[in-house]
Formats: C-alpha cells, structure tokens, sequence
C-alpha cells in the first residue's frame, strides 16, 4: 500500500505542477476566464485566480516532503472537489466556458471534466488513507513513473477525449 | 540481473517519449482540426450586400438600438475571449476616430473590464454569452467579429480585426472625412 501514497502523491504532484504553471503563465487570461465559469464578484476575481494558483503550487511542495505529505493529499482533495463543485454549478447553468485547468483551452466545461476531477480526488483520497510508510528507493522510483505516466495522461486528457469523441 | 534492470529502465524511458510524442502529435491535429473543422463555411453568415436581422436592444446607458437605426461599426466581443482583448486597444482607437454614434459594440457574457473599456468609446450592449439578439440578427457565431453597416442598414463589410476593415468605405458611410 505504501507504493500506493508513493504512486498517487507523484501524480497528485505532477497534475498540480503542470496546472499551477500553466495558470502562472497565463495568469491574466486564467482571470478573465474565471467569471465564465464561477459566479464572484468582479473586485474578488483576481484575489480569487491568486488564491488558486498559490493553493496548486502549494500542494506539490507539501505533497514531496514526508512528514506533510498528508496535508497535501488534503489541499489537492479540497481543491479538486471545490473546482469539481464549480464545474458541476457552471454545467448545470448551461454555461460553457472553456476550462483554463492546463492553459489555454477551447474545449468548454462538461461532463468529462467532471470525471476527470472526481477520478483525481478519488487518487488523492487514496493516497492520503494508505499507510504512511516509505518505501525502499526502487520501489520509489517505479511509483513515481506510473504517477508520472498517470500525470501525462490526465493533462492531456482533453485531447485524447477528443480523440475518441471525434471518430465516433 | 542489472543488465534486465537497465534494460527495463531504457524501454520505461522509451515509452514515456513515446507517450509524449503521441500526445504531441494529437495536440497539434487537434489544433488543426479546431481551425477547419469546428467552423465549416465562411466565418460570417452575412456578407457585403446582406441585410441585417430584425433586432432591439438596449444599451448600458439605456440607448435604444434597432435594426433600423444601427449605421457604423458594429463588434462583437465576448468574456474569455483572447483575441478581442488583443483587438480592444485598436478597436478603442478606432472609435474614437469614428465617433461614439457610429460604433457599437455587443459584449457576449459577464466581462466588467471589457464593458467598462468600451463604454467611453462605444455604445455598449450586453448579451448573453451567446450574443444574443444583436448576433441573432448578424447571425454571428464568431468573436471578435466586425460588421460595418451603411446608411441603408446593409452589411457592407466584415471582417476579423479592425486592419481588414474598409476605412475608406467607413468614411463615406460614417460621413467623416
């Protein structure tokens, strides 16, 4: 179990790091993007873009240091479920604003991002209950490249969704 | 037993490269197939000659706009919407020299910053994210997207940026030389 939390805080990681440097480096477009998606008053939308960025670049810092490993399994959870909560709200109202979760995008919200999230916050869960034990360094490292394939996958999950969707 | 490791190392390596590449490559199909496929046929429905929809609208600041008083520039912006944000500085330019009563600008969803730019400039209204009335009656599916309307409330130009705007033509329309 302990190549489990290994495994699933490396992706957990990775998907945050990739999503917090896309935000920075498009931090202004990820701003404007905001108000599309969750209802804020306009004076709290760049508060709010910066609390999100620092929150995602956070939980890789935490996630990588042993003894606070589960506190970062608990950001990335509330994180996700909080952006998985916004999405829902943003498909339910019919709002199809395109989704700044990895830069810029054109793909608008909906229901498979929603999967996407959930399936996170399920691997965040999961690291975060397994044992906390660290395991030897080979077993380590195997962990880390499945959570590093894991992490490829899911931030390019977009396209590869589209991929299929679009054949059929 | 460390030639298997080493082995293993170098094909785990190659997959991951091999991963990327795809991923790479989907990227870059996805990119053309968002250029030609997603928006078959011209980019606007209404070409030079072609009257304008049936449409009222109310502005920010309570001015009434109707398919038979709207002359001038017309542009269609909407939040999230990266290239009217690069075109705004241009767009402003260019109401100022054409005058307030001559542009008008349709604002698709909430955008503050946007609205607030324009307002000095431009008539403003504010649509759903779709566009709304404005773009029902262009039949524009498109932002940032420019229709210059002539005296005789026709579509006599349209255009993606400001620079493929007709000026000359927008001069003897607006009445300004």
């Amino acid at each position: 179990m302990e190549y489990v939390r290994a495994g699933c805080a490396s992706l957990i990681a990775l998907v945050f790091v990739a999503s917090a440097v896309s935000k920075m480096r498009d931090f202004d477009g990820f701003a404007r993007s905001l108000p599309a998606l969750a209802t804020v008053r306009p004076g709290l939308v760049r508060p709010l873009a910066m609390v999100v960025v620092v929150a995602e670049a956070v939980t890789p810092v935490l996630l990588v240091i042993p003894p606070v490993t589960s506190y970062g399994f608990a950001l990335g959870f509330v994180l996700l479920a909080a952006f998985t909560t916004a999405i829902a709200v943003a498909v339910r109202r019919g709002r199809h604003a395109p989704c700044r979760c990895f830069g810029v995008s054109s793909t608008p919200v909906g229901p498979r991002h929603l999967v996407r999230n959930t399936a996170l916050a399920f691997m965040a869960a999961l690291g975060g209950l397994a044992p906390q034990q660290i395991p030897p360094p080979a077993g380590l490292a195997v962990a880390a490249a499945a959570g590093l394939i894991g992490a490829i996958l899911i931030v390019s999950f977009d396209d590869i969704v589209d991929l299929f969707a679009r054949s059929s | 037993m460390p030639y298997l490791a080493a082995a293993v190392v170098l094909l785990g390596v190659l997959c991951v490269l091999n991963l990327l590449l795809t991923i790479g490559i989907l990227r870059r199909m996805r990119a053309q197939g968002d250029r030609s496929g997603r928006h078959p046929g011209p980019l606007f429905a209404l070409g030079p000659g072609s009257p304008i929809g049936e449409f009222a609208a109310v502005t920010t600041t309570g001015e009434p706009v109707s398919h038979d008083t709207l002359t001038g520039t017309v542009g269609f912006f909407s939040a999230a919407c990266e290239a009217c944000h690069v075109m705004l500085p241009r767009f402003v330019e260019h109401a100022r020299q054409a005058g307030r009563e001559n542009m008008l600008a349709v604002v698709g969803g909430a955008d503050a910053e946007l609205v607030e730019t324009l307002t000095p400039v431009a008539r403003v209204v504010v649509a759903d994210l779709d566009g709304g009335p404005v773009a029902r009656a262009f039949q524009n599916t498109w932002t940032p997207a420019l229709y210059l309307v002539g005296d005789d409330h026709r579509v006599a130009a349209a255009a993606a940026t400001i620079e493929e705007l007709p000026t000359l033509t927008y001069d003897r329309v607006a009445g300004r030389g």
